[in-house]
């Protein structure tokens, strides 16, 4: 007996297409990388700091960016995948993450009633590029980690 | 002095949804560093643990998908002479008692219980209790209808019971209708952070796994101890945990013990099988929260935990709140506003479901070696967005109907199409 559709993982084992059989056995343990991490954090800690003495973004969206990016790191720096990959996907991060943010409190700043309307709708204007740019990531280390 | 107070009760507020944050942000590392792994080793020694087991198939309606489960039954690998499986039929109307009388004909492993409209269709949690007269196993495990397990669950779930602390154990719950809708879709991955990675995370840090109502079970004894299950309350899952908890035994999570669900469908469902949990887990908190702050039986971490594992179904009633509070400060140009949104930012997803955070789904999605569902995870917004009003109402029913004291909840059941058959190829 098979289970069947996309929510099955792509391999199947002998008791059907199960997804715990699969990802206990083959992947835990190997989803820690240490070096990867201990580098993304001390090169993210640089980005943010970079960032904050530029002037470029307040301290709120500078704070954003740094809580981010240190989720982002213990989260996806773990995974499989080439060092290389997840340093570029990290400063794509920084990019969108950035700019998304200036533009929307440039926005914020011509205008008081644009200003209170984005304070408001404060945290589903950041999660909008967060678990977007999130997402991404994932699927490409999902894809490029397993072949590798 | 308004302004004050109201940002005091922000920061409160912003404050508890950052407890939240880490802790689920503790979980996903952990389960990332796979302390599981240990743990497996040991249980690896258990395999020949192999008590009398009995199996409780309550079952109202379920002409579609019984025959599903039963069959499923017939097939497992625990040896038969050491399994029962008593299918309590809880005044269903439908052919639900024909198909069970079938099995139960041809299969003396199967046992059914008959109960008229009268004297069933009082919940789940009474169905169980008339199940484990009948029962005479050890270990009895309770399986939903619409469920459909490894033919191996029986032994992963059981080996566990070779530790004497262990006093229940839960396997996985993993969506079988998954392609179905965007609904479905939805569902499968709060189930995958909510059990990949949150469950098993709190077994391995040996804090407050919660027994989730079915593809798990409890030891004999200790359903004696604790009198059965409690047939007032809504969430009688949520209870038994507390109760297993605070009587000095733990509950173990077995990952590797995987059982496929038919989740909701639609938005309605959605709304009436989430309104059930959140008012029977807010049941649950207003008749434990003394219990668990002064138990002798759990440990610091332990009541930490269980004390965020009972209020978490109030978590998006204070998003709501925290929102309302916004509006004001944000009038008043408040410095606090932007400082709380930071944190709030990060935290908001923390409350969708089974209280996963965007990155404990994504975390969960990739070790079940998923490629595409990442896709989604934004769109878990949607539901997290329908959490609010699901839970705000559950909670002013309850406090109503404390007030009043009128119970005004009745067990709704979640009706299954059993289109979930059409993902099972033979």
């Amino acid at each position: 007996m098979v289970i069947v559709g996309e929510g099955c993982p792509e391999e199947h084992n002998h008791m059907g297409c199960f997804t715990s059989g699969k990802a206990s056995a083959g992947k835990t343990g190997d989803n820690w990388n240490v070096k990867h991490v201990a580098f993304g954090i001390a090169f993210s800690a640089v980005l943010s700091y970079a960032f904050l003495v530029s002037n470029y973004l307040s301290i709120e969206n500078g704070v954003i960016l740094m809580a981010f990016n240190f989720v982002f790191v213990s989260m996806t720096f773990p995974l499989n995948g080439a060092l290389a990959t997840k340093v570029a996907l990290l400063l794509a991060c920084e990019v969108v993450g950035s700019l998304w943010t200036k533009i929307f409190s440039l926005l914020a700043g011509s205008n008081e009633g644009i200003a209170s309307v984005f304070s408001f709708l404060g945290p589903f204007v950041n999660l909008g590029w967060m678990i977007t740019f999130y997402s991404v990531t994932l699927t490409i280390l999902a894809s490029t980690g397993r072949e590798g | 002095m308004i302004v004050e107070i109201l940002e005091t009760s922000f920061l409160a507020l912003v404050g508890i949804m950052m407890a939240y944050l880490v802790r689920h942000y503790v979980f996903t590392l952990t389960v990332l560093k796979n302390s599981r792994r240990q743990q497996l080793a040991s249980c690896s020694e258990n395999t020949a643990f192999k008590s009398h087991v009995s199996i409780l198939i309550p079952a109202c309606n379920e002409e579609l998908v019984i025959g599903r489960i039963l069959r499923r039954m017939l097939e497992l690998t625990y040896p038969c002479d050491r399994l029962q499986i008593v299918v309590v039929d809880d005044g269903s109307t439908d052919g639900t008692g024909r198909i069970v009388d079938q099995y139960a004909e041809n299969h003396p492993q199967i046992e059914v219980i008959h109960r008229s409209c009268s004297e069933g269709r009082r919940g789940k949690a009474s169905a169980l209790n008339a199940g484990l007269k009948k029962a005479n196993g050890e270990i009895v495990l309770c399986f939903d209808a619409d469920y459909f397990p490894r033919r191996n669950i029986v032994e992963q779930l059981v080996r566990e019971f070779a530790d004497p602390k262990v006093g229940a154990v839960q396997g996985r719950v993993t969506v079988l209708n998954e392609p179905k809708n965007i609904v479905t879709r939805l569902v499968a991955l709060e189930r995958i952070g909510g059990y990949r990675v949150d469950q098993e995370a709190r077994s391995s840090l040996g804090l407050t796994t919660q027994f989730g109502g079915t593809a798990g079970g409890f030891r004999r004894s200790l359903l004696d101890t604790l009198g059965g299950w409690d047939e007032t309350m809504l969430a009688e899952d949520t209870d038994i945990t507390f109760r297993a908890y605070l009587a000095g035994h733990v509950i173990r999570y077995v990952n590797e013990a995987e059982c496929y669900e038919e989740a909701v469908e639609s938005w309605r469902a959605y709304w009436r099988q989430r309104y059930r949990w959140s008012r029977g887990h807010m049941e649950v908190a207003f008749k434990h929260f003394g219990a668990v702050l002064k138990s002798r039986q759990l440990g610091t971490r332990s009541k930490i935990d269980a004390f965020l594992l009972l209020n978490i179904y109030f978590v998006p009633v204070l998003v709501l709140l925290s929102w309302i509070l916004s509006v004001p400060l944000a009038l008043s140009s408040s410095r606090w506003l932007s400082v709380g949104w930071c944190a709030v930012s990060l935290s908001i997803y923390g409350f969708v479901g089974n209280s996963a955070p965007f990155f404990e789904v994504g975390t969960g999605a990739y070790l079940d070696g998923r490629k595409r569902a990442h896709w989604l995870i934004s769109l878990l917004f949607l539901t997290f967005l329908y959490n609010i009003p699901i839970c705000t109402k559950a909670l002013a029913d309850l406090l109503l109907s404390k007030i009043l004291h009128r119970n005004t909840a009745a067990w709704c059941k979640t009706t299954h199409s059993g289109d979930g058959n059409s993902y099972i190829m033979n």
